[in-house]
């Protein structure tokens, strides 16, 4: 699975949906984390037949957060419709665009379920360390 | 965040918020609860949403919260909030990801005792017939011409195709058909999504429920509603899947930039929001509608199925299989109505999100046969517990928008109930219970735990305190499908 900084995210409590914080050195890595985080909620199962998929994406947002939301939204879509998840990715972010390269499997079956990815008290925040957000999915 | 000597007590059911607590609300915060409900919904986000929904753009009179309240995004789970139509704000978040997510009662007259030797049968007969679990397609399959006719038509293509009778119909919120619908508003994503899935019942709180009513406490309403004490009844409880999730994503991801157009200032960017009748207000509203009609349809052939099922164990046993409806009401919706507010009649645009329309006696838009005891309220409990049947009252249209709770509501988030209740546990507590359980994962099943929400009963108790709702009949769970 991705996760190119280990302990990028924790799951923390929320009364009825999912929610995770993720902190990372750049917006890319920032980015792989929380799909990280989200494809650990949803508990992906590589299918044993599964040929390597490849995608190339490019999403524009009206800042990071929007961009997020968007990028995560997309690969909920491509796990829901398709059955695809990725756990190799190449992003580039400059100015509020994403081009992303990835490449991953098919799963074996669904094991949880995602609805949405919220706003919620998202804001992408910088300290020292580097980017910290906190991600509302709506289960 | 308040405490609550900041509310003002009006009863016991009944608390208010002033605008004077927060600059930024422009409404008061009006709470439906017993101070034990209120003082327990003070640890998490559930008031804060509300007093950030009180200052929405053209909101009116104040924000109701109902006693189910728990924490959501943007607004709370409960929370009634009414803009001014047209020149107020539609807020996506205010209706939430699952459009017109619903709940459908269905009346058998198959007693109890006589079900007794057969529910085994049944629950697995329900969990055949009714497509179930993650991310399932398996539905009708539909045309794209098929899918424009169920999200512009709603239940009416039901009808047309066999799935629905003209009582369905007429016992639907809206007759199962929102009109302004429009298709051509829907991304290709929301329809590609929509498209396997219709007649499907999907995952989470979802499920499909037997009952039996257990007690009547109004033997002219239920009369009406053709409820019987120690009959099985149908509870369905689901919404407008993955095409509903897609509209309010592009919605709520495409009005964000639109909240800068208007120079609308957001407590909560989940509350994202456009004037009603601004390009991007009518879109969203006419998209909305779609999904909000793919929701009653998909309930409509969900019903159809479980009437198969209910045929295939019962047919040749005893009579009174026949499964006719009650009534279908949504609990996550923007509708436009007309509502007494501060002395004036006003037209609104109500944003229920996990909150039920309670109309009272004598109101537009309900059956006339339910004119004299008001609008069936359908009131689920969390798995294994009791549901209620209730009605609207004249109270509910003075006080909340004519809205009520819509279930019992959580109080424990789903990875603490999976660390602390275990699924194989659960299922034996049920069935020594009588109740049979076919689930998709035991993982779901734990989320679900009846520890994991409120009281029902209680939240009964403040709405009924409140005036809002009068109780009609409480149903025991026999049979619980779910994803």
């Amino acid at each position: 699975m991705i996760n190119p900084e280990n302990n990028c995210f924790e799951e923390i409590q929320h009364t009825a949906d999912w929610a995770i914080r993720v902190c990372a050195s750049s917006p890319e890595a920032l980015f792989e984390c929380c799909a990280s985080g989200m494809y650990s909620l949803l508990k992906v199962k590589k299918s044993n037949e599964s040929p390597e998929i490849q995608k190339k994406i490019h999403l524009q947002g009206v800042d990071l957060e929007s961009l997020l939301v968007s990028f995560l939204s997309d690969l909920l879509f491509f796990y829901e419709t398709e059955r695809v998840v990725f756990n190799w990715m190449r992003l580039r972010i400059q100015n509020n665009e994403l081009d992303g390269e990835l490449r991953g499997f098919f799963i074996e079956s669904i094991q949880e379920e995602i609805k949405a990815v919220t706003y919620h008290q998202m804001e992408i925040k910088q300290n020292a360390k580097g980017l910290s957000v906190t991600v509302v999915f709506d289960v | 965040m308040p405490n609550l000597i900041d509310f003002v007590k009006i009863s016991d059911f009944e608390w208010e918020l002033p605008v004077s607590f927060s600059t930024s609300m422009s409404v008061p915060v009006r709470i439906f609860a017993t101070e034990k409900i209120l003082e327990a919904a003070l640890v998490d986000q559930s008031i804060q949403q509300a007093i950030n929904a009180a200052s929405l753009p053209g909101v009116e009179g104040h924000v109701a919260v109902m006693p189910d309240m728990h924490q959501g995004y943007g607004f709370p789970i409960g929370g009634v909030a009414a803009t001014s139509y047209p020149n107020g704000v539609i807020s996506p978040g205010g209706i939430g990801y699952d459009i017109n997510c619903g709940v459908r009662l269905l009346a058998s007259r198959i007693d109890v005792e006589e079900a007794a030797g057969e529910l085994s049968n049944l629950a697995y007969a329900l969990n055949h017939y009714c497509p179930t679990g993650l991310g399932v397609s398996g539905g009708i399959k539909l045309s794209l011409e098929d899918l424009k006719q169920v999200c512009e038509t709603g239940s009416n293509w039901a009808l047309k195709k066999g799935y629905a009778t003209q009582q369905d119909l007429r016992r639907t919120e809206e007759e199962g058909n929102i009109k302004g619908a429009d298709f051509k508003k829907l991304s290709e994503r929301a329809k590609q999504r929509g498209l396997p899935q219709l007649g499907t019942l999907g995952s989470g709180n979802h499920f499909i429920e037997v009952d039996y009513v257990d007690e009547i406490f109004d033997q002219d309403a239920a009369e009406v509603m053709g409820l019987s004490q120690g009959k099985l009844v149908v509870m369905i409880h689901c919404g407008s899947r993955g095409l509903g999730h897609q509209v309010c994503s592009d919605a709520v991801q495409s009005l964000q930039s639109a909240v800068k157009k208007y120079g609308i200032h957001l407590e909560d960017r989940e509350l994202v929001c456009a004037p009603i009748n601004s390009p991007e207000g009518k879109e969203y509203l006419a998209a909305m509608r779609a999904a909000a009609n793919f929701a009653f349809c998909n309930r409509q052939v969900l019903a159809h199925l479980a009437r198969k099922a209910f045929k295939s164990v019962f047919l040749k046993k005893t009579k009174g299989y026949e499964l006719s409806q009650v009534y279908d009401i949504a609990h996550n919706i923007g509708k436009i109505e007309t509502h007494q507010i501060d002395g004036q009649l006003k037209k609104v645009c109500v944003h229920r999100k996990g909150a039920t329309r309670a109309f009272g006696p004598n109101e537009i838009g309900i059956p006339s046969e339910f004119a004299k005891i008001g609008q069936p309220v359908l009131i689920p409990g969390s798995m294994g517990t009791s549901s209620w049947v209730m009605v609207g009252t004249p109270r509910s249209m003075a006080v909340s928008f004519g809205s009520s709770c819509h279930g019992a509501g959580r109080v424990m988030s789903r990875s603490k109930a999976k660390k602390t209740f275990s699924g194989s546990q659960l299922r034996t507590e049920l069935s020594q219970k009588g109740i049979q359980i076919q689930a998709g994962s035991l993982a779901g099943l734990v989320e679900e735990a009846p520890a994991a929400y409120k009281d029902v009963d209680e939240v009964i108790e403040a709405v009924v305190g409140a005036g809002i709702t009068k109780k009609v009949a409480r149903l025991k769970p026999l049979v619980v499908v779910k994803g």
